[in-house]
């Protein structure tokens, strides 16, 4: 399997499904695509697995919060399967981008505390 | 499939856009074509655990994949034939044994008896006095009347009582079986008539009528129409007024089926021994509850007779307990026979799956390489474990239909005690009852040869191609625990087993008291118009006996009221002068027989006289005791002349002489106590018993093996063709119907003890041979080095008679707390008989000896030079 290095952090479970739709929501992405973005995005720090990517977008088509369609990609004439949002993946993303929100309010309260005055 | 199929594809197809898409970008990073294959190919990582994973967030994959399982399951099981067969075909016979038992439980226990809300009829039957058993569980009609008046328990409080009745069809004399009941009986129990009606509680008890059985309708009037017609009974004509259905079972069948139903007039009932006694109970009163207010009313009754023969209360309990009292203890001991043996073969399978995961473990290490879960590869072994379950528990139950079917003539015969045999068979609970002993078997099974065959040790076992012994260790550890289990639960059948062999040994070989040679018994049945007079059935009885000895072969011919084995009439009798408060109601058996009783059945006469022809209703009335009587009640005295009667001192019996003291008899059960008894000669028999001689049973002594039966029906045909014979069999027959019980419980137990062995044995051989397999090449070394034959076979023997040792030891402690189980099923041995207890684990360390012989042999033969090239 491939390698981790050390600066390179894991995913907390379930985190993987928000950051696809986030990146869906700039608009339909090809699962090469949605990883790499993830990738540079966080300048390498997260490096999203083929064996988590893939099985997260079925789960994601499972659920009927993403579709997915071959499409010729604009560029180069050649079909890739396109994943986009549906209405439920965008409402989904917005539960989870609070619940994330809080999740990590909570945690810096406590890692950070605010210092007494 | 097909969508399956198009989800394949397109998830390849997808996988491999992405491959060439990353192979692109790391060619544009400078890479050779074929370096940057390799690294998009890293980058992808597993893509076989990728797709099984993706696999399973499509929906019912989960489905799917037992799917795949179980195919391939089926696969590994058609790939070694043999194993799979037997494992199935073992677990079939052991699931099937204990489908069968548990319909026999299940209509013994389970089924609601066929009566209008069941839950509310009970049987009202008295403790026996300390000193007595009887099985028949009666009152004196005396006690029934006065419950019946005074109890306020009860919604309706019937008795009756069961009579051979003679019935006139198509002028031809028959006997059938019938019963005398209350009008209230019937009605109580709320079943309606099939034909016309039952009786009805306002019915005068005068009335002749008479309801049929379904059965009795069916096989004498063709299922015409009778209802009204008359039919003689007795001599008397009765009036047919219904038929019951067929499916209805009356509560008290220990004698059979009734075949008619009549009603009882209060002089019938005041007039007869003893009653059976059934009852609704009222809403809301329990059987304590109304046990304790009847043990209230009858205390004065009871008060009259002596502490020691006083019933030691009163049982109401609910008909379905009263009539699975006697079957089960015999079902609680087979269950748990059947549970061990159950047990014995489970672990065996288990044992042998165990094996044979050490020949997968090349497979499972493939497996893990790959990239599957060790949950995956658990989830993968115990489905085929369980799927060898299933199979073996649907041909179970296909076996068990067999078996039922094979059976219940069987145990009909051997219990006539087991209620409801008619009735056994394959219902739901049954069904669902073989799906749970077949799972949970299977699971619990099936988990310790799954969890053990997935562990393994994935480098060393590849590196082997093979056998690795890495993680060997830990599955011999759990096949010994097996084995060793296998030879505890073998060991506790097997002390059953002998304990039941030994008390079937003694019951057969016990003194009887009488000889069974070459002679034949029978019955007539003296209940007809012309014989109401007891002289009248003395004069038939004596033409008859003496027409019946001047056939040619007849040695000697006798009659009697209560033939051996047959149980016999108890009540109280009293001694002319013993003193007071114990001379009322010490209980004896009374037979009342004909002069020659003693001499055709070999009865030894041990003092005084044998009745003859001059003792006459005119004559002295005279008495004969057995053994028993004058050990129990004239420990100090010669009792030849001392004076004794039937009842207590104030009863209109007359006073009779003892002239005799004769041997004692076998006069109910083989396994029953023998009961003091008073014989009368059945010319001076007292007005209250006479009754007992409307069906005297004879015995004729013949000097060959010719059968005489012909003749003898000929002979009491020619007297008076409408006194039916009934019953005809050899006295052999008799004692053979009496040993049936005890030998069909010691079969079915040794057959289950042996099986339990020789799996125990297989389970043993199994182990030895494995493990000499492992360490051929340490006894190759060894016997390079010099070890010599003798030691080899013994290092490799100790592993196995060890094994079997500890098993005998747990085996012993688990037979000391179950042998309880059977103890009412033993004769003269106690639950802990040492010759039993010590034979048994010798036994069981011979079988280990021979069974670990044979591979152990095999070891000390090993060539070294093979042994050591061997791997």
């Amino acid at each position: 399997m491939a390698q981790r290095t050390r600066d390179r952090v894991d995913l907390l479970q379930g985190t993987l499904d928000m950051l696809i739709l986030r990146t869906l929501l700039f608009g339909p992405a090809h699962g090469h695509q949605i990883g790499k973005h993830i990738q540079r995005t966080t300048d390498d720090l997260l490096q999203v697995q083929h064996g988590s990517l893939y099985p997260a977008l079925h789960r994601l088509e499972e659920k009927g919060l993403v579709v997915s369609k071959w499409e010729t990609a604009p560029d180069r004439n050649r079909e890739f399967k396109y994943y986009r949002l549906t209405p439920s993946g965008r409402k989904q993303l917005r539960t989870e981008e609070s619940k994330w929100k809080r999740l990590t309010g909570a945690v810096a309260r406590i890692m950070w505390p605010v210092e007494e005055t | 499939m097909r969508r399956k199929k198009r989800r394949e594809d397109d998830l390849d197809r997808e996988l491999r856009s992405d491959l060439e898409l990353e192979t692109e970008e790391q060619r544009e990073r400078g890479l050779s074509h074929e370096d940057a294959r390799y690294a998009a190919q890293r980058a992808l990582g597993n893509t076989l655990l990728l797709k099984e994973d993706v696999r399973e967030s499509w929906r019912w994959s989960a489905f799917e994949r037992l799917g795949e399982d179980l195919r391939f399951g089926v696969r590994m099981m058609l790939r070694r034939p043999l194993f799979s067969c037997s494992a199935i075909l073992l677990l079939a016979l052991v699931i099937a044994a204990n489908t069968v038992l548990f319909s026999a439980i299940d209509a013994v226990w389970f089924r609601p008896l066929p009566f209008r809300d069941p839950g509310r009829i009970v049987a009202v039957s008295e403790q026996p006095p300390r000193n007595v058993q009887w099985k028949r569980q009666m009152l004196p009609p005396a006690d029934f009347l006065t419950l019946q008046k005074n109890n306020h328990s009860f919604e309706t409080l019937a008795a009756a009582a069961g009579e051979r009745d003679t019935v006139l069809v198509n002028d031809r004399a028959e006997s059938v079986s019938g019963e005398g009941v209350t009008a209230d009986y019937l009605p109580m129990l709320g079943i309606a008539a099939k034909e016309g009606r039952t009786f009805l509680p306002s019915d005068n008890p005068e009335a002749r009528e008479v309801v049929l059985s379904s059965n009795f309708w069916s096989r004498v009037f063709e299922r015409h129409d009778v209802i009204g017609q008359s039919l003689n009974v007795n001599s008397k004509a009765y009036t047919i007024v219904g038929v019951m259905p067929s499916s209805f079972t009356f509560p008290t069948e220990e004698e059979g089926a009734p075949e008619l139903w009549t009603l009882m007039t209060p002089s019938d009932l005041t007039h007869s021994n003893r009653v059976s006694v059934v009852g609704r109970l009222q809403r809301a009163i329990t059987p304590q509850a109304a046990a304790s207010e009847a043990e209230a009313l009858l205390r004065a009754a009871h008060d009259l007779i002596p502490p020691s023969d006083r019933p030691q209360g009163m049982i109401v309990r609910d008909l379905q307990a009263q009539r699975a009292e006697f079957s089960t203890p015999m079902l609680k001991a087979l269950s748990c026979a059947v549970g061990l043996v159950l047990f014995i073969a489970c672990m065996n399978v288990a044992g042998l799956l165990l094996g044979r995961s050490a020949e997968r473990r090349h497979e499972m290490a493939v497996r893990y390489s790959l990239g599957a879960a060790r949950a995956r590869v658990v989830r993968q072994l115990l489905t085929e474990n369980i799927l060898l379950w299933i199979i073996a528990g649907l041909t179970g139950l296909a076996l068990s239909v067999l078996g039922i079917k094979l059976l219940v003539p069987i145990a009909s015969q051997a219990f006539v005690e087991l209620p409801q045999i008619n009735v056994i068979g394959i219902n739901s609970r049954v069904v669902a009852h073989t799906f749970v002993v077949t799972f949970v078997t299977g699971i619990l099974f099936g988990l310790v040869p799954a969890v053990q065959g997935s562990r393994v040790d994935i480098v060393g076992t590849l590196k082997e191609t093979g056998r690795g012994l890495m993680s060997s260790r830990r599955m011999h550890y759990w096949r010994k625990a097996l084995v060793a289990s296998e030879v505890t639960f073998c060991v506790i059948l097997l002390i059953g087993a002998g304990l039941l062999l030994k008390s079937l040994v003694k019951l057969t070989t016990q003194p009887l008291g009488f000889r069974a040679g070459n002679d034949v018994t029978f019955r007539v049945e003296l209940t007809g118009e012309g014989y109401k007079d007891a002289i009248a059935r003395n004069n038939f009885l004596d033409r008859l006996l003496k027409q019946l000895s001047n056939l040619p072969g007849v040695q000697s011919v006798g009659a009697t009221t209560a033939l051996p084995l047959k149980g016999t009439v108890v009540f109280g009798f009293s001694i002319l002068g013993h003193p007071a408060g114990h001379n009322a109601f010490m209980l004896t058996g009374n037979d009342i027989i004909s002069p020659d009783f003693f001499r055709t059945l070999g009865i030894p006469l041990l003092a005084g006289r044998t009745f003859t022809e001059r003792d006459s209703e005119r004559s002295e009335q005279v008495a004969i005791v057995n053994e028993t009587l004058v050990r129990r009640y004239f420990a100090h005295d010669n009792p030849i002349g001392q004076r004794i009667k039937q009842g207590d001192e104030k009863s209109q019996a007359p006073w009779m002489t003892v002239v005799g003291i004769v041997g004692d008899v076998k006069h109910a059960g083989l396994d029953w106590d023998t009961l003091p008894v008073i014989f009368v000669p059945y010319r001076q028999a007292i007005p209250m018993f006479q009754p007992l001689t409307r069906e005297m049973s004879l015995v004729v002594r013949a000097g060959s093996r010719v059968s005489l039966n012909s003749e003898i029906r000929a002979t009491v045909s020619s007297l008076d063709r409408n006194v039916p014979v009934v019953e005809m069999e050899p006295m052999g027959d008799i004692i053979a119907a009496k040993e049936l019980p005890s030998e069909f419980s010691s079969a079915i137990f040794g057959g289950f003890a042996c099986m339990s062995l020789l799996l125990a044995a297989i389970g043993l051989y199994a182990i030895v041979a494995q493990s000499v397999l492992q360490r051929r090449k340490e006894i190759g070394v060894r016997i390079a080095l010099g070890a010599t034959p003798g030691n080899i076979t013994g290092s490799t023997m100790r592993e196995g008679v060890i094994l079997g040792v500890i098993g005998a030891i747990a085996g012993l402690v688990g037979g000391l707390a179950l042998t309880r189980l059977i103890s009412s099923m033993l004769f003269g041995v106690t639950t802990t008989d040492a010759s039993v207890f010590i034979a048994v684990p010798l036994l069981l360390v011979f079988m280990a000896s021979v069974a670990t012989l044979l591979p152990s042999l095999r070891a000390a033969l090993t060539d070294p030079v093979e042994a050591l090239r061997f791997e």
